[in-house]
């Protein structure tokens, strides 16, 4: 409180504000409640899809109509999450809303005769549709994380997989360097932001990457360096990004070595898959003062050098060559940040 | 970095903030330059220790035939000696100190690694971790780092975990070892929990909320499954499973609601409520009809808000 009564002076100080310190706080929960409530959603969404198959099992044999029950169930949900009165609804929106789409998706496998780029495909645009019009936090958040999923999986079924990690990870990293570039859809973005954050370390992990070839059983169009090469413009795209506020307080010389660094990161952490990214949602969370970013990003970056040595793709000596190669340019970076003075100029925050 | 978040989103959500300000609002969100330097400065150092340690494991990990055990050995003992080395010159560095130490421990990983390649003994791979563990506890105890201690506990996780495979056939008469394991894991990570949360009192460089709710998650999740297990598997005592269950979510709700302020632990316990609960309904129908699922929907919705409603007021309280 007192944090927040500073913080108050500053603005009141800057002419930003006027008055007193206002009395309402909006009541944002922290993001495990918001866990437990999409939990409990697609718990008893479950339930409701058994419950739903039991009264209409005859009906649910004609696939159109079980796709027609479903939308009529994602309608509801709709109307329930827009007028949400109570928590309860909340639950029962959810709930609803995810067994609509199981039927949807159920119905969907049949009628394609489970040709697997329809369904993939199909998803991947229900999943976009709904993270787009769902007037809530936690069915946003579960509907980008699918959309982007699908999207991974349809473009291997199509022949081009690692594409999509590099393409989810420009739209990841668009969405958090302009998150407050929309203010009265900032609850919107940042919940399609999340999604897309989770999304993108699954699908940049080792464990992703050796299951692609369950999706892909046509010809590869793409190879993994594409994917790669991708990221990297990304990453030095966001880092041109994060550096722009600063542009007019350091050297243009500065900027140029900056990204020249990044490049040597990029390529250096090419055969190291998923690194990038992971560092990315930790800059990119550090850049906003999103400490649960910060921590999605460490979290996958733990799991991610856990998981790296089962990669299949290549040996142990080949991974730990990779490795040592980034942590020697990791040291050097660093040692280059402490001889450089154009970062010690600027008041810290804390 | 700046705390500063939050408070600056409510103010733009709820229109205090004029929409000509925001920009301007913002830049006491956005990090200054010199909070950019002190982070790279710390990212770049943890990468770099941390490439660097597990590539030698990885290194160690092949078994590469070519380079001689000897040499193995000396490079392994080396880099230990200049990881120790580093500590000691920089011990007062808020975090070289912490890498060279950490980064010691993983190099100590792969020196015991390479000797059960070497010498062949015969040992069983819970042994690794068991003498991992116990040659880095006088390390954990001078880094005064939390995230040493918790790479102790994930070793001795694994000992267990690793033991049981080799032994827990000893007890099969009267324990399942699946079971056995789950229990003792539980047991052990509640008990660290409760030391931790004991010691944080006193020393507090422990006060770190991440560490206790990763030894609360590893207690809670592995009860909840034996819970569970105790509730739809016949050959297990069901009432050892409620009594420890209730006990543990009773000082859970009581703790963290009375004595020690902290959300995170009061949602994990709904949501092993929530879980727990509807698996014993469940499971207590003779028979699954419409009417048995709308009552499990029902109530998984009702648990649901009962829990969050709860939570969202007690999140007020504490904000309050």
């Amino acid at each position: 409180m007192n944090n927040q009564n500073t913080t108050w002076s500053i603005l009141v100080d800057k002419g930003i504000v006027k008055g007193d310190t206002p009395l309402e706080t909006v009541n944002d929960s922290p993001w495990y409640i918001k866990t437990l409530v999409g939990f409990s959603g697609w718990l008893a969404s479950i339930f409701i899809l058994g419950f739903i198959a039991l009264i209409f099992k005859d009906i649910l044999d004609q696939y159109l109509t079980s796709s027609i029950i479903g939308i009529i169930f994602i309608a509801g949900a709709f109307v329930l999450l827009k007028n949400q009165k109570s928590d309860f609804f909340e639950h029962i929106g959810l709930s609803l809303s995810l067994a609509g789409q199981v039927l949807i998706i159920y119905g969907i496998v049949n009628i394609s005769n489970s040709k697997e780029a329809v369904i993939w495909g199909a998803l991947f645009l229900m999943q976009t549709s709904l993270a787009l019009i769902m007037p809530n936090f936690i069915h946003r958040v579960l509907s980008a994380f699918f959309a982007a999923f699908s999207f991974a999986a349809w473009l291997s079924v199509l022949g081009m997989p690692y594409l999509a990690s590099g393409l989810i990870m420009f739209l990841c990293a668009w969405i958090w360097i302009n998150e407050f570039s929309y203010p009265m859809h900032h609850r919107k973005v940042v919940a399609i932001g999340y999604g897309f954050a989770l999304s993108l370390i699954l699908i940049k992990s080792p464990a992703f990457f050796n299951a692609l070839s369950l999706f892909s059983n046509t010809e590869q169009l793409t190879k993994p360096w594409m994917g790669e090469t991708i990221s990297s413009c990304v990453f030095l795209y966001v880092v041109w990004k994060l550096m722009k506020p600063y542009q007019k307080e350091i050297p243009q010389v500065a900027v140029i070595v900056t990204l020249i660094i990044t490049l040597i990161f990029c390529i250096a952490s090419y055969e190291v898959l998923g690194l990038s990214s992971c560092v990315m949602i930790i800059l990119l969370g550090f850049s906003v003062g999103n400490r649960i970013l910060i921590g999605f990003g460490i979290m996958s970056l733990l799991i991610f050098i856990s998981s790296y040595y089962y990669l299949l793709e290549i040996t142990l000596l080949e991974k730990s060559e990779h490795l040592f190669i980034l942590g020697l340019i990791f040291i050097f970076l660093r040692w280059v940040l402490q001889q450089t003075k154009i970062w010690n100029k600027g008041e810290s925050n804390e | 970095m700046s705390s500063n978040r939050k408070y600056i989103i409510d103010l733009i959500n709820q229109q205090v903030i004029p929409s000509d300000k925001i920009k301007e609002a913002l830049t006491l969100i956005y990090p200054k330059r010199g909070d950019w330097k002190v982070f790279l400065d710390n990212l770049l150092l943890w990468l770099g220790g941390l490439s660097l340690g597990v590539a030698t494991i990885f290194f160690i990990a092949y078994n590469w035939k070519d380079i001689g055990y000897f040499a193995k050995f000396g490079m392994l003992e080396l880099l230990l000696i200049g990881a120790i080395f580093v500590y000691y010159k920089f011990a007062d560095h808020k975090l070289i100190g912490k890498v060279s130490l950490v980064l010691a421990t993983l190099f100590l990983g792969a020196t015991m690694a390479l000797f059960g390649q070497t010498y062949q003994t015969g040992a069983d791979p819970w042994q690794l971790f068991f003498n991992w563990s116990l040659l880095m506890l006088p390390w954990a105890y001078i880094s005064k780092f939390p995230a040493m201690w918790i790479i102790w506990v994930v070793l001795i996780n694994l000992t267990i975990v690793l033991y049981n495979q080799v032994f827990g056939g000893t007890f099969g008469a009267f324990f399942n070892s699946d079971e056995l394991t789950m229990w003792l894991i539980f047991c052990f990570n509640s008990l660290v929990l409760v030391v931790w949360e004991i010691l944080s009192k006193y020393r507090p460089w422990l006060d770190v909320r991440w560490s206790v709710r990763l030894l609360a998650l590893a207690s809670g999740v592995t009860l909840t499954s034996l819970t569970l297990n105790a509730i739809f598997k016949d050959n297990t005592d069901l009432m050892i499973a409620a009594v420890v269950w209730f006990s543990w979510m009773g000082a859970n709700f009581y703790l963290y609601q009375k004595v020690k302020a902290d959300l995170f632990m009061l949602t994990g316990g709904c949501i092993s409520g929530i879980i727990v609960i509807s698996s014993f309904v469940f499971n207590s129908f003779t028979k699954i009809d419409v009417g048995e699922l709308f009552i499990m929907s029902l109530l998984v919705i009702i648990l649901g808000t009962i829990s969050s409603l709860w939570l969202k007021r007690l999140n007020m309280g504490i904000k309050s």
